[in-house]
């Protein structure tokens, strides 16, 4: 019982309190889309494994309900066009919430 | 007692226990067992939802919330029908994870149906591959507040 009671003493709690500690700095998260020019974007929607990327015309479209945060896309991207963050908080209640589109020459 | 007063009563006394407590049925619909796992994580003392009032029960009919992880293979669309009906009204479905948002890794084929949602009403969608536990939580957060708007309407 003394082993039980000395080990509870020194664990301590462990449950963490809300808001939760933000995720590691390597934690793969939601993937931050933003146009810009000369941007190699047939290789970047070439690099998604799973279609979440795709190009209709001049509109670039992300569907998060289709990322898995592999971060291929940001790794082939040569601009700022796309960025992996930390952030996991993605939960939406509408589906066309989770599209992302933009054009495809906007300059910000 | 006519029908519907019972249905009031009902309505009153839901809107009594919900607010003590939610417990959640989980339906695997075909998942590779990623998000599954983070589910799990949300009772172990790190987490510790049920600190929140939220348990995890082993019947749709206790239910009031279904957790649906995976897209939908061909053989557990039936399984995913039957639990959606056992569930009583009003019930919430939360889409946990790529696959059962829009399809993910899986996607659209033959064999998969990719999201639950040609089978059922989605409330809230957590995508993420597999999603955190942390946004699991934002996610039932969310479907309680649209929860709450169902029963002031009264369906």
């Amino acid at each position: 019982m003394f082993d039980m009671l000395k080990k509870i003493w020194q664990v301590g709690t462990v449950t963490k309190k809300q808001p939760f500690e933000p995720a590691s700095k390597k934690y793969r998260g939601k993937i931050e889309l933003i146009a810009q020019k000369n941007t190699n974007w047939e290789d970047c929607i070439a690099a998604c494994p799973t279609g979440a990327l795709r190009m209709n015309v001049n509109k670039i479209r992300l569907f998060h309900g289709n990322c898995i945060q592999c971060g291929n896309c940001v790794k082939i991207c040569n601009t700022e066009a796309l960025t992996q963050t930390t952030d996991c908080y993605l939960a939406v209640n509408a589906k066309k919430d989770l599209f992302i589109s933009v054009d495809k020459n906007e300059v910000k | 007692m006519s029908e519907e007063e019972l249905g009031i009563d009902l309505k009153n006394r839901i809107k009594e226990v919900l607010s003590g407590s939610l417990h959640i049925r989980h339906v695997d619909t075909g998942s590779c067992n990623g998000c599954d796992f983070e589910m799990a994580t949300l009772s172990n003392p790190i987490y510790d939802i049920s600190r929140f009032g939220v348990s995890f029960v082993p019947s749709p009919r206790q239910a009031d919330m279904l957790m649906v992880t995976g897209g939908v293979t061909s053989n557990l669309e039936k399984a995913l029908r039957i639990t959606y009906e056992a569930t009583p009204k009003p019930k919430m479905v939360l889409a946990i994870g790529a696959c059962a948002c829009g399809g993910g890794v899986v996607g659209e084929t033959y064999a998969n149906a990719g999201g639950i949602d040609s089978f059922v009403p989605v409330y809230v969608y957590v995508p993420g591959c597999p999603p955190r536990p942390q946004a699991l939580i934002q996610g039932i957060l969310l479907a309680l507040d649209q929860y709450e708007e169902v029963l002031k309407r009264g369906e």
